[in-house]
């Protein structure tokens, strides 16, 4: 067992900071905000973390503290500025941030040390802490796909107009999604700096992205879990099993990426639902895809409460 | 100086004829196609394979081949890809988030494959593909490459312009730009519509891709993202779906950039699209964000 | 008496389209007001000015005789206005009840843990004064449509709204449907709310309200007592165009 776990530990640990990742990408998308930017939080907070420590010689802790609070701090100040741009406007301007949060990685040398990163990162969270930490960002998530909290965020991602129409205030939602993702975006790079011990800016951009929305896609976008297994399916058991962490990875990643989009809207959480016999009625009484179809590609299906919805008694349609 | 502008129209033609590809996918498909940097790779990589097993074919035939097969390439993955994925998404939102990530996918597909192709090293077509020629001007140098892309993107978006305006497929688009239900009453389906959109958009990487790579003398499997975020800041400028907005502010931003670069460094140069990217959505997203949420009620 | 709500002189202009064009109309506690007019006229609009959906070009919004011209949508729904829309808008993924609870869990009452249980029990009372208790745990797509009109109005109704706009409540509908939503206004009268049925068939309207406005190419016609608006020829030509007016 302690052989196992020293066998894979590394894997293990990239697949925790792999869902971290795609959780940051999922809080955003599942209350309708189309933004990356916690991709390039990221950054921040692996600069942020690793300055302070090594180059500062700080605590862990409070070095991780300090980046979480400017991490807030810097994702309301462009949650506002960023306030009034849509779906993919907002997209863009984010994919651009993180781009952004690259070049300044390599540019800053004095804080980020330019192309070379920063090293001696001290290892102080370990696979542990690291594990603690997904643990507790995916109990909010599961929490906050129940009840209230749920059926607002379902509200939003499906229809805003008709959220504003019921007294959600949609911009403040859209901004406490924004920074949420943005501290779980933190949160990841706090723990890559602290496990790797180095970061550098190959660590950061758009590779990041793509890793990042194919374990989210892969392990489910709507479901809390679908993170944790995009990220123990993409991080561990492909590159431990598979051992193709060199060259074809980008192949495989983007086409099972594909596959699962096309085929399995719900990613690999959903499977579960398929194997629901009520579900199965359900699938069976009501037609399916097209788009506003009923239930086929329908984000957001999976139950989000006790009370999930169930075949409708058969009813004469009058006309 | 003067050379440098010279450079400039040089780069601007580059910067035309991409970003005109990739503002009629997203104003006509409504997708932000983040694949279309790696097709503009793509379209290298099928003229560099077409010069190493058919050496000696003439320029012309190889931009040609190389502009089919990126056309070929954007086709498929609107059918493989794009088309599935609109057809099963709930809503709107829904479908622009997965075709942006079904793009995300299939880019890091053509990148992988064209950096196991050239070993993740850059590769050249061959000097002979098109003899190089300078000219002086004034005073000035022009080569025959550089006349050659500014008559290219002169010629191509010319005939975008016309095609756009006077063809019943163009009409068929701009009605469809304006509203999704629209293509019919052109009788022409929204499915051809969208295909045609996507083998335009795929051509116009591709010979982008070919003559920048003749142009620089080299390509590698990364060179499309600088240019991805480029189009952006000029589709942004332009308007989404404005194809003379597009041409201009592409001229625009290579003189600005070019200026930029020679004044003040690299760095800055680099930085600007993003900073433009984001000041402009900023300033202007009253007029950016046209289509509001409310017009459905 | 003062009006539940108030529009003054109220623009809305998209570009050159000049869709509401100087409105001004007040409505009182308690009636059954309806806003008729062809298609295109600005119905849609109105509403949607009055739920702050639309900024309007010039002009104001009074609420209970406060301004709300500048306050947001979810601001005045948690202030009391309610509304449905032309299109049926019903979340998918979430059961019957769900989408009535939609309708009470943002209001500044249900924050407490007291407030979220009266709130459930309200969707509840709700679910059953529009007859729907029955397919509570149902998912809405698989209901006929005059049916997920009712969960629609059920949601609206949830939150005790003072005032409630409906937008085509009827459009589309079988006569068999249409009755039942008819009756279902007439109760919601007599039980005292404001309301405002938009609707695009005079008839429609006729027995059910009391009091007419009319709209025509974003302007008021006519308003006042229902029979005496509609028989007014200016209207009837608006309607029925050239074409003679049927017994
Ligand atoms: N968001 C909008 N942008 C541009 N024009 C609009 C918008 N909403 C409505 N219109 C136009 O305003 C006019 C009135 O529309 P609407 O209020 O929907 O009428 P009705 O509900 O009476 O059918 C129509 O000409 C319509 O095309
Ligand atoms: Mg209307």
């Amino acid at each position: 067992m302690i052989d196992w776990f020293s066998g894979n530990e590394g894997y293990i640990q990239g697949a925790l900071v792999a869902a971290l990742l795609a959780a940051s990408v999922q809080v955003a998308l599942r209350a309708g905000v189309l933004s990356f930017a916690s991709v390039g939080f990221y950054g921040v907070g692996a600069y942020g973390t690793g300055y302070l420590t090594a180059t500062q010689g700080w605590g862990t802790a409070p070095a991780a503290a300090v980046v979480v609070i400017i991490t807030v701090f810097l994702s309301w100040l462009l949650a506002l500025v960023l306030a009034r741009l849509r779906a993919l406007y907002l997209a863009m301007a984010t994919i651009a941030f993180v781009l952004l949060v690259q070049i300044g990685a390599l540019a800053w040398d004095s804080v980020t040390g330019g192309p070379l990163g920063l090293f001696g990162i001290p290892p102080a969270l370990g696979t542990g802490g690291v594990a603690v930490i997904l643990a507790g960002v995916l109990a909010v998530n599961a929490l906050t796909q129940r009840g209230a909290v749920g059926r607002r965020l379902l509200l939003l991602r499906k229809d805003e107009a008709l959220a504003s129409a019921l007294g959600v205030n949609v911009r403040r939602q859209h901004q406490i999604a924004f920074v949420w993702s943005a501290v779980l975006g933190s949160l990841a790079g706090i723990s890559q700096a602290s496990l790797l011990t180095v970061f550098t800016p190959e660590n950061l951009g758009f590779s990041v992205m793509v890793s990042a929305l194919t374990a989210l896609v892969v392990g489910g976008t709507w479901h809390w879990s679908g993170p944790l297994i995009g990220g123990v399916v993409f991080s561990w058991f492909l590159s431990a099993y598979l051992g193709f962490a060199s060259d074809y990875r980008g192949v495989v990643e983007g086409a099972l990426t594909v596959v699962v989009l096309v085929f399995l809207p719900k990613g690999l959480a959903g499977l579960s639902e398929l194997l629901d016999p009520r579900r199965l009625r359900r699938a069976a009484g009501t037609p399916t895809g097209g788009p506003g179809g009923v239930s086929a590609g329908v984000p957001g299906g999976v139950s989000t409460g006790p009370d999930r919805p169930v075949p409708a008694p058969e009813m004469g349609v009058s006309s | 100086m003067t050379q440098q502008l010279v450079n400039a129209i040089a780069l601007g033609s580059i910067y035309t004829l991409f970003s005109l590809g990739l503002t009629l996918s997203w104003g006509i498909l409504n997708v932000l196609n983040l694949a279309h940097g790696a097709i503009f790779t793509a379209g290298t990589m099928f003229a560099f394979l077409l010069t190493e097993h058919a050496a000696g074919l003439p320029f012309a035939v190889v931009l040609a081949a190389a502009l089919v097969g990126s056309a070929l390439l954007a086709v498929l993955m609107e059918a493989v890809a794009f088309a599935p994925i609109r057809a099963r998404s709930g809503n709107a939102l829904d479908a622009e988030m997965r075709t942006l990530i079904a793009s995300v996918a299939v880019a890091s597909i053509i990148v992988t494959v064209v950096g196991i192709q050239s070993d993740h090293q850059p590769y050249a077509l061959p000097q002979s593909l098109l003899e190089r020629h300078r000219y002086d001007v004034l005073g000035v140098h022009v080569s025959n490459v550089q006349i050659l892309v500014l008559v290219a993107a002169i010629v191509l978006s010319a005939l975008l312009v016309l095609f756009v305006r006077r063809s019943r497929y163009g009409r068929a688009m701009r009605a469809v730009a304006f509203d999704r239900t629209a293509a019919g009453m052109v009788g022409i389906s929204a499915r051809t519509l969208q295909l045609a959109a996507m083998a335009l958009s795929g051509a116009l990487a591709g010979v982008a891709g070919v003559l920048l790579a003749v142009y620089l003398g080299a390509a590698d499997a990364h060179m499309g993202d600088s240019f991805l975020l480029k189009a952006f800041a000029i589709i942004i400028l332009a308007g989404v779906g404005s194809l003379e907005g597009a041409v201009f502010f592409a001229y625009a931003l290579a003189l600005v950039e070019t200026l930029v670069g020679y004044y003040l460094g690299g760095d800055v140069r680099d930085a600007l699209a993003f900073v433009l990217i984001v000041v402009i959505l900023v300033l202007r997203p009253q007029g950016l964000a046209a289509r509001q949420g409310w017009q459905r009620a | 008496m003062t009006a539940v709500l108030e529009l003054r002189d109220i623009k809305v202009w998209f570009g050159g389209v000049k869709a509401v064009d100087g409105v001004s109309l007040a409505l009182e506690p308690g009636h059954l007001h309806a806003l008729v007019g062809p298609n295109g006229s600005g119905k849609t609009t109105v509403v949607n000015t009055m739920s702050r959906l639309v900024t309007p070009t010039a002009g104001q919004v009074f609420l209970d005789g406060q301004d709300v011209t500048a306050a947001g949508p979810h601001e005045v729904y948690r202030r009391g206005l309610a509304r449905t829309f032309q299109g049926i808008r019903l979340v998918e993924g979430l059961t019957v009840r769900e989408n009535v609870l939609l309708g009470v869990q943002e209001l500044p009452a249900a924050r407490s843990r007291a407030g979220r249980r009266r709130a459930a029990e309200a969707a509840d009372e709700a679910l059953e004064r529009m007859d729907v208790h029955h397919l509570a745990q149902v998912a809405p797509a698989a209901l006929p449509y005059g049916v997920q009109r009712r969960v629609e109005i059920a949601r609206a109704v949830a939150g005790a709204p003072k005032i409630l706009l409906l937008d085509e409540p009827v459009a589309g509908m079988s006569a068999g449907e249409r009755q039942e939503i008819s009756a279902v206004l007439g109760r919601l009268r007599d039980d005292g709310m404001t309301m405002l049925l938009i609707e695009h068939d005079l008839r429609f309207v006729l027995g059910l309200s009391d009091h007419l406005f009319v709209l025509n190419f974003g302007q008021l016609l006519a308003a006042g007592d229902p029979a005496a608006t509609a028989a007014l020829p200016a209207v009837q030509e608006a309607f029925l165009g050239r074409k003679h007016v049927p017994a």
